[in-house]
């Protein structure tokens, strides 16, 4: 029994040498990706070094659906696509609150579902991103401490951290694209047959209030950065019940009620045509560089800091 | 999936049917009719309760689809009802107690308490394997004292098993629910990938949960019996069965296909008792036709298999044997993954008419790489003997960084949110 736990204390040990080890090699990896690589890692890069005029933050429907050099080209400003695939509303306002720490854009561009505010949507937290700055921010160690509260334990350690980052961390080294300023062309087009003709969301009339949270903290971050905040709902392919749910009335009023303008696209007939479309949820390229189009153009009608730049 | 506390009561009925029926069969060992009275009574409540809560619904809404077709009503409602955690592994395991004691194999526990371990012992409560009174229950009586070396091998176990269920089977997982869940938008090429790739997923998942469970065990000093033998190197399917899921093949065989007369009847009846006996296995696994197909094939497959024995003695090369097993296993696989019986032949359908692009995901491609490569070190290893075990080294430096080096690979690359083992499902 005592050669067992002699054994079992000196394995913890070196567990926890090989721990710190790595948390720090991964740490410097990352930190050569913002100057040494091929391409960008995405999340480090929006957190330590983008800057543009207008960021544009969201998860995959962000990423595919916002083309830059649409915007760039017509507002005479630089624009960066924040968006990340799979990533959460809180992962946006992490995101969003670590940039303002370096600067206040002229304006943040949030694309948004407002389904995923009710209690029985599916976006749950996906903060995996993050977890490598666990310790390094206050309002990120609050949203992965929500998402579960063993994470106190488990983030202490940096193996557990960087869970599932090892191939993203190497990827910019490896792998060079092309530079879209974030942006991420989809190039195939759907089959419409295959979709469903309706998407109903499932509604038990309460909202996930840690998400409102969120949402009124990120409002009140931009006001007192004085930035522009533009909420966006994207376009789909399919018909939802989206605008009966009660997030979509009660989100909307909270924008109302602080002056930020929304943008709802959701039931666009302009890109009611399934060869803008890669699936029932993402534009390709043709529908991104449409909706970018039209999207300009509402931009610059509002009063904004665009009209002056031009 | 299915913990409210009160469920716990079906645990305990069956516990206490059995012992109870039990206790009473060898009471009346001389009595047949009583005997045999008490052990249908046990048939009765168990088979009963797991009809109601696993096959109730299945069967109404089958009859519903049914009749509906013929414009008939059928006007029964459904159960709401869970369906409880393990309730397969737990009923048979009790059922298979009493078949024992009315054989005269066992003698009845008349402890309860040592009854009520043997059928909710937690290492293998939940998805088995299937342990027999004759080897469990002994070993309830017996004192252990610290043992390093049994503690250190059980510990190994477990982590062998994590790293097959969070490293492997959970991240192939991902890529696997992407395609079987969205069929109609995927290429006959992405189908038979990702085919092969649930072989992987369902054989890391339960063989790794079985792992965790005998090595946990064993921690404790006691001895579960192999449930899984390198399956996929099985160079036909009566030698797959032998090599997976054995504990429940071997319940099977015990207490339904020899009953039923096995191989030492007529040929044509022995070919109907090995068909029945995996068309029942399907049954087991799931409240699905889709298992029912599933079991239905390697039923057939046992037939063609045992008719070409008999008839026609052609020795093939091993390597032919090997991919042909492996290919009617996987083709069958597809029937126990896709959701619904017309997914299932629409990959069938795609597999063999549809080629196209591959859904290509590179980081979860690269993760499964690790984890498969790995894997498949150690199965050869272990399937050939070749005498390179890193864990058993007798340097203590090597064991420690085989220890840090998978424990590393665990925490680094093991998917972890909250995904549960497949067979946790029966």
């Amino acid at each position: 029994m005592k050669k067992f736990i002699l054994n079992i204390l000196l394995l913890v040990s070196l567990l926890f040498i090989v721990d710190r080890l790595i948390g720090l090699t991964f740490n410097k990896i990352r930190d050569c990706t913002l100057v040494n690589s091929k391409s960008k890692l995405d999340t480090h890069f929006i957190l330590n070094k983008v800057e543009a005029d207008i960021l544009i933050f969201g998860n995959s429907r962000a990423k595919h659906h916002y083309v830059p050099s649409v915007f760039m080209d017509s507002l005479g400003c630089s624009v960066y696509n924040c968006g990340l695939d799979g990533t959460s509303f809180e992962y946006r306002v992490a995101l969003i609150k670590k940039v303002l720490d370096r600067y206040p854009p002229k304006t943040i561009l949030i694309d948004i579902e407002t389904s995923l505010f009710e209690d029985l949507s599916e976006d749950i937290m996906k903060l995996n991103g993050l977890y490598p700055y666990f310790k390094s921010d206050s309002l990120i160690r609050a949203f992965i401490l929500q998402e579960d509260k063993m994470n106190v334990i488990k983030m202490q350690s940096y193996m557990v951290q960087n869970n599932s980052q090892l191939i993203d961390l190497l990827k910019p080294f490896v792998i060079s694209y092309e530079d879209e300023y974030g942006y991420d062309p989809l190039k195939r087009r759907m089959k419409e047959s295959l979709l469903p003709k309706n998407l109903t969301y499932s509604s038990n009339g309460k909202l996930k209030e840690e998400k409102l949270e969120a949402l009124r903290y990120c409002v009140e971050l931009c006001k007192n950065n004085n930035v522009e905040l533009i909420f966006v709902i994207s376009p789909r392919f399919v018909n939802s019940n989206y605008k009966e749910l009660k997030s979509y009335r009660y989100i909307s009023n909270i924008l109302s009620d602080s002056d930020v303008n929304f943008f709802d696209y959701g039931d666009i007939s302009l890109l009611n045509n399934s060869i803008m479309f890669q699936d029932g949820a993402h534009l390709n390229h043709d529908g991104a560089v449409e909706f970018s189009k039209y999207f300009v153009k509402d931009i610059k009608r509002l009063n904004s800091k665009f009209v002056s730049s031009n | 999936m299915s913990w409210k506390p009160i469920y716990a009561v079906l645990i305990f009925t069956s516990t206490l049917v059995t012992y109870v029926t039990s206790l009473l069969i060898e009471k009346n060992r001389r009595n047949t009719n009583k005997k045999k009275a008490f052990l249908i009574i046990s048939f009765i409540i168990n088979f009963g309760i797991l009809f109601i809560f696993k096959y109730y619904n299945f069967i109404n809404s089958s009859i519903f689809s049914l009749f509906e077709y013929w414009g008939i009503r059928w006007q029964v409602p459904n159960l709401d009802v869970l369906l409880p955690v393990g309730i397969s592994f737990y009923t048979f395991q009790a059922v298979g107690y009493t078949i024992d004691v009315y054989r005269g194999t066992i003698r009845a526990e008349r402890h309860l308490g040592m009854y009520a371990l043997f059928v909710s012992f937690f290492p293998q409560l939940v998805a088995g394997p299937i342990e027999r009174a004759t080897n469990l229950l002994p070993q309830f009586r017996q004192k252990f004292d610290f043992d390093y070396d049994r503690v250190v091998s059980g510990l190994k176990l477990m982590m062998w098993g994590m790293f097959m269920k969070v490293v492997v089977a959970d991240r192939v997982a991902t890529y696997v629910d992407a395609v079987y869940n969205n069929v109609p938008q995927h290429s006959g090429s992405s189908l038979i990938i990702v085919s092969v790739l649930f072989a992987i997923q369902i054989y890391c998942d339960f063989a790794g949960y079985s792992t965790i469970a005998i090595g946990s065990a064993r921690v404790m000093g006691f001895t579960l019996m192999q449930n899984f033998n390198r399956p996929y190197f099985a160079r036909s399917i009566k030698e797959f069965w032998s090599r997976w899921h054995i504990s429940l093949s071997t319940w099977f065989k015990d207490y339904l296909y020899i009953p039923l007369g096995g191989n030492r009847v007529k040929f044509t009846r022995h070919l109907f008792n090995l068909f029945i006996t995996f068309f029942i296995s399907g049954i087991w696994h799931g409240a699905n036709w889709t298992f029912l197909i599933w079991g239905s094939l390697h039923g057939m497959y046992l037939v063609i298999e045992t008719i070409s024995r008999k008839y026609f003695k052609i020795n093939t090369p091993y390597v032919f044997d090997l991919f042909k097993t492996l290919i009617l296993v996987l083709f069958a696989w597809i029937f126990f993954r896709a959701n619904n019986v017309a997914d299932a032949f629409l990959i069938v359908t795609k597999i063999f008419t549809e080629f196209g692009q591959v859904y290509v995901d590179l980081t979860v491609m690269s993760y499964i790489g690790i984890g498969v490569g790995i894997l498949l070190m150690k199965e050869i290893k272990d399937e050939f003997g070749f005498n390179l075990s890193l864990s058993n080294s007798k340097h203590k430096s090597i064991r420690f960084i085989y220890y840090i080096s998978m424990i590393s690979l665990i925490l680094l690359l093991g998917v972890f949110d909250n995904s549960q083992f497949i067979y946790i499902q029966f």
